[in-house]
């Protein structure tokens, strides 16, 4: 009946539409609808040069780009390095983004699936770019597909992305220069380009791309495999500052965001989720608000697939259709919903979830690394140290809730949605609708924020669903924020016990470290495994789980905010009881030890002490902490390393201030766009920051508690430090990503600081729940 | 079944800045004349209440005077973006918290998913669509010369909440700043914004 009632509806819709001769739902919406600041893949009538490269005749260069730009920057960088290969104006790019439906039609080019070079540092390479398997839900994308990876994850938009972005360039500009000798028919060896203009070097003709594009595109390059990419010494565009693309449209309101977009015939979803993971809808009473203004009708949608997102629990809910979302919002707020709750997780809270991991540290876990002999060394009767540190669940909480337009009809499936992992949800789409993928039409939109969150779903699979049932009608879901922290995975909550047996100096002589965290939770062996940052000679590393009901997945840093907050709070805590300075302490375990770029940590620890002046005094109730900040310090591949000092002043009140804080940071070969790695530092502080002192969701009667900004605490303009400097350090490796665990000293430091200040030492996060006062 | 007459997403009053969907309300079936409007646009009694409750409320946005049948008591921010469909304004949190949904009403920055259309009634609103005529005033020009954005969904608040906090005291300090800027950037682009 339901269905009927949407059916009139639409027939109107429908009528209207096609008197007007606009409106072809059948079509490709997404090529005919594209309002200014829409981002999204448009056709042009111009032919392309390749998959990634257009050249108009009015010299204006598209770049279509793989990533979805999430406030992190790849809207900027991954044109930047294209265009250094293209040697085109790079006043004259524009980026769209990549067709996710062209992807699942064309396999990638041949000469796109090596990559050249040795490795991880080597200058001349593409580095070591992670593809795994061809699996249409997992993490890094689809090796072999046009595009690859088009999944936005783990800060790898440039070291997975940056070869074959350059390679696209560089092929381009070769097919290019071919295509003007070809005119000229002179050698392709008397050619060369700058800045988008062809010469002839013999004759000094010049011709410019936008003339020889529509040729390039039909002059295949004989040897594509052959086309090698630039080192940074070759750079000119790559490595320099620029601002990003999208901020003018920023700054005007003008980028469509998913939340942004309007269909003509266009239906707004409310919805409504079991606020208890594993739960679903029991009933609702939907004539109790039939006759509110707007209303259309009400749709259950079940638990999503687990297939379909990786196995994660959410929970079912109800959806109530409506002519305007503040409608359908107004109207499911007052529709009355029984739930169907599993009685064992609506028994669980955070104390109960916290006391199994402390247990599991007991139980054998999985054993990570184990060096040398650490019962040995703790039965030696040498002085003990033995500290229990936690960290809460916490959700990504972006500014954009959740939503999605989707528009199902019998032929195809059309989706506008800001989307971190579009391949997967073209498989989600083609799984719920039993269309082809290759029917399956994303037109992707930038990112209120990401932060790990859009890969998770299941915003598109609650809209999927409730427009597969309603084919024909666009339909655009829009989470509440309440809903939008239920509909969330959760940085998994976790416990850590570390012991450490010192020598008479003070020096570690054996460290055992257990973790403890969800089953599910991703990364977590990060800044543990295979050897200590810090040199002790016995060493010993596991791992151990539980099984929850919260859904856990990818946040921000994914396991290197934690346990970087239990290692380096345990170093803080090595030193001062050793009675010496946390710097030189840090410095001299770094130095005895045998990792392969700890000259890079000891250069990270050095700058960043020299910009802040370390050891130099102080008022009283305000200090400086130092933490090492390492990502790939156990191998000898991409890595990233920074330090940071915080100089923090704590009032007699308790208020905690962050005055200063001083990063230095590893640029590797080089850098893409500086200016986008220092928003990020930037941005990070605050991140951590808020980590530290503020955010935590709690499990009370198997829901989360905190589910707005009035609990969920978001740290303002007030709070970020006064001073920040940037210091960037040369070093002989491609960077492993900077865009997610930098800034996660705050956590360590903060604590620290309290315990320098007040004697008091926390060991909890967030640290607002202590009393901070002293004197 | 009794209910006002409603319309498709069609009949709606359109701002210059929704002249994109223009194409798409000319076959609306119900309209009112819109009194200050070009013939071409309409204003339909579409609204977000019921029969009973709307209620006519004029007020200007950016410039332009609408009068539009909405019950009094939704927020001025659906109103902006469902009505009027200018999207510059984002919602996040919806309880007043955050400050994404930030606009000017007289020229005070309100958070407007909290404010009810019935308070802005008679009054001026200015979104970031209307903050200048060319998209160029000085904190536009500010935040692209320091590349303030990152995912920039809380940047139309910001620069709203600035060019209200400058109107009145056209050089606070770091204190006034802090008092005055007190919205949320989860990308934390503080640091630019100072």
């Amino acid at each position: 009946m339901a269905a009927a009632k949407l059916s009139r509806r639409d027939i109107l819709a429908a009528s209207g539409a096609l008197i007007i001769g606009f409106w072809i739902p059948t079509k490709a919406a997404g090529q005919i609808i594209n309002p200014e600041g829409a981002v999204w893949t448009k056709p042009t009538a111009n032919p392309e040069v390749n998959a990634w490269v257009v050249v108009a005749p009015d010299e204006t260069v598209t770049i279509r780009i793989a990533q979805t730009e999430i406030g992190q920057g790849v809207w900027t960088s991954n044109p930047m390095m294209v265009c250094e290969e293209l040697q085109c104006d790079w006043a004259k790019v524009r980026p769209e983004y990549a067709s996710v439906n062209r992807d699942a039609r064309e396999m990638a080019p041949d000469w796109t699936l090596n990559v050249m070079g040795n490795g991880g540092r080597d200058p001349n390479g593409g580095g070591s770019p992670d593809f795994l398997d061809r699996s249409k839900t997992g993490v890094t994308g689809i090796p072999d597909s046009l595009y690859r990876r088009m999944r936005t994850n783990a800060a790898a938009s440039v070291k997975d992305g940056r070869y074959y972005l350059q390679l696209a360039g560089a092929e381009a500009r070769e097919r290019l220069l071919l295509a003007a000798a070809k005119v000229w028919n002179v050698p392709v060896a008397e050619v060369s380009s700058a800045n988008s203009v062809v010469t002839h070097k013999p004759t000094g003709r010049t011709t410019t791309y936008g003339a020889v594009a529509a040729l390039a595109g039909q002059t295949p390059h004989p040897n594509p495999k052959a086309i090698r990419i630039k080192p940074p010494s070759e750079w000119t565009l790559m490595g320099t500052e620029q601002k990003n693309l999208d901020v003018p449209h920023k700054v005007r309101g003008k980028t469509i965001y998913g939340i942004d977009v309007r269909l003509p015939g266009m239906k707004w979803a409310a919805v409504k989720s079991c606020p208890v993971y594993g739960g679903s809808v029991k009933s609702y009473d939907f004539e109790k608000v039939r006759g509110e203004p707007g209303v259309i009708l009400a749709i259950p949608f079940p638990i999503p697939n687990p297939a379909l997102i990786r196995g994660r629990v959410f929970g079912g809910g109800v959806a109530v259709l409506a002519d305007t979302w503040y409608q359908a919002k107004t109207a499911i707020d007052k529709m009355p919903i029984e739930w169907d709750i599993p009685p064992q997780n609506a028994a669980m809270d955070t104390a109960k979830i916290r006391a199994a991991l402390m247990a599991s540290l007991d139980a054998p876990g999985t054993m990570r690394t184990n060096i040398g002999d650490c019962d040995a060394a703790f039965a030696s009767g040498t002085r003990m140290v033995e500290a229990t540190y936690s960290v809460p669940y916490l959700p990504r909480a972006r500014m954009e809730p959740g939503n999605a337009t989707v528009l199902v009809t019998d032929d195809r499936v059309d989706i506008w949605i800001g989307d971190q992992s579009p391949q997967e949800t073209r498989y989600s789409a083609s799984q719920i609708t039993g269309l082809p993928e290759t029917s399956v039409y994303l037109h992707l939109c930038h990112l209120g924020g990401g932060y790990g969150r859009n890969g998770n779903g299941p915003q598109a699979e609650q809209a999927l669903y409730i427009a597969n049932k309603n084919r024909g009608t666009p339909i655009h879901l829009l989470w509440t924020r309440e809903e939008d922290f239920i509909n969330t995975t959760y940085r998994s909550i976790g416990v850590a016990r570390l012991r450490a047996a010192l020598d008479a100096d003070g020096w570690p002589i054996a460290m055992e470290v257990r973790t403890a965290a969800d089953q599910n939770a991703p990364g977590p062996a990060a800044g543990f495994d295979i050897a200590a940052r810090y040199y002790v000679p016995n060493y010993r590393f596991s791992t151990h789980t539980a099984k929850f009901h919260i859904p856990v997945g990818t946040r921000r840093g994914v396991g290197a905010p934690a346990q970087t907050f239990y290692r380096e709070s345990f170093m803080d805590e090595l030193a001062h009881a050793a009675g010496k300075d946390p710097y030189l302490y840090r410095r001299e375990l770094i130095q005895r030890g045998n990792l392969f770029y700890k000259d890079d940590m000891i250069k990270a620890l050095d700058m960043a002490a020299e910009m802040s002046n370390w050891g130099t005094p102080l008022p009283q109730g305000t200090v400086r902490v130092i933490a090492l900040e390492e990502r790939g310090a156990e191998g000898d591949g991409h890595a990233t390393f920074s330090a940071q000092v915080h100089k923090i002043s704590i009032s007699k009140q308790g208020e905690v201030r962050l005055l200063r804080t001083d990063i230095a940071h590893d640029e590797g070969l080089s850098l893409i766009n500086p200016l986008s790695v220092k928003k990020q530092l930037e941005g990070q502080n605050t991140w951590f920051l808020n980590d530290a002192m503020y955010q935590e969701s709690n499990v009370v009667d198997g829901r989360m508690k905190e589910n707005n900004f009035d609990r969920f605490i978001l740290s303002r303009l007030n709070e970020h430090p006064p001073e920040l400097n940037i210091h960037f350090f040369k070093s002989e490796h491609w960077l492993d990503g900077m865009g997610h665990d930098r800034g996660t000293s705050l956590q360590s430091g903060i604590a620290d600081a309290i315990f320098q200040v007040t004697g008091k030492r926390y060991r909890d996060l967030p640290l607002r729940n202590y009393d901070l006062t002293w004197g | 079944m009794t209910r006002s007459p409603r319309l498709m997403k069609s009949g709606r009053h359109r701002s210059r800045a929704g002249a994109h969907y223009a194409a798409f309300i000319t076959h609306a079936a119900k309209r009112l004349a819109c009194k200050t409007c070009p013939a071409f646009y309409s204003i339909s009694k579409v609204g977000l209440g019921s029969g009973d409750s709307t209620m006519a409320i004029d007020l200007s946005v950016n410039g332009v005077r609408h009068s539009i049948d909405v019950a009094p008591d939704t927020p001025l921010l659906w109103v902006v973006r469902e009505q009027l469909e200018l999207t510059g304004t984002k919602f996040s949190c919806g309880i007043a918290q955050c400050g994404v949904c930030t606009l000017h009403v007289d020229g005070q920055a309100v958070r407007s998913c909290s404010f009810p259309v019935s308070a802005a009634a008679g009054r001026n609103v200015t979104t970031i669509e209307g903050l200048s005529p060319d998209g160029n005033h000085p904190i536009q020009q500010a935040w692209i010369s320091l590349d303030v954005p990152q995912c920039g969904y809380c940047q139309s608040g910001q620069i709203m909440s600035a060019a209200a906090l400058l109107t009145r005291n056209p050089n606070p300090s770091d204190a006034e700043i802090d008092a005055g800027m007190t919205n949320a950037c989860r990308c934390s682009t503080y640091h630019r914004i100072r």
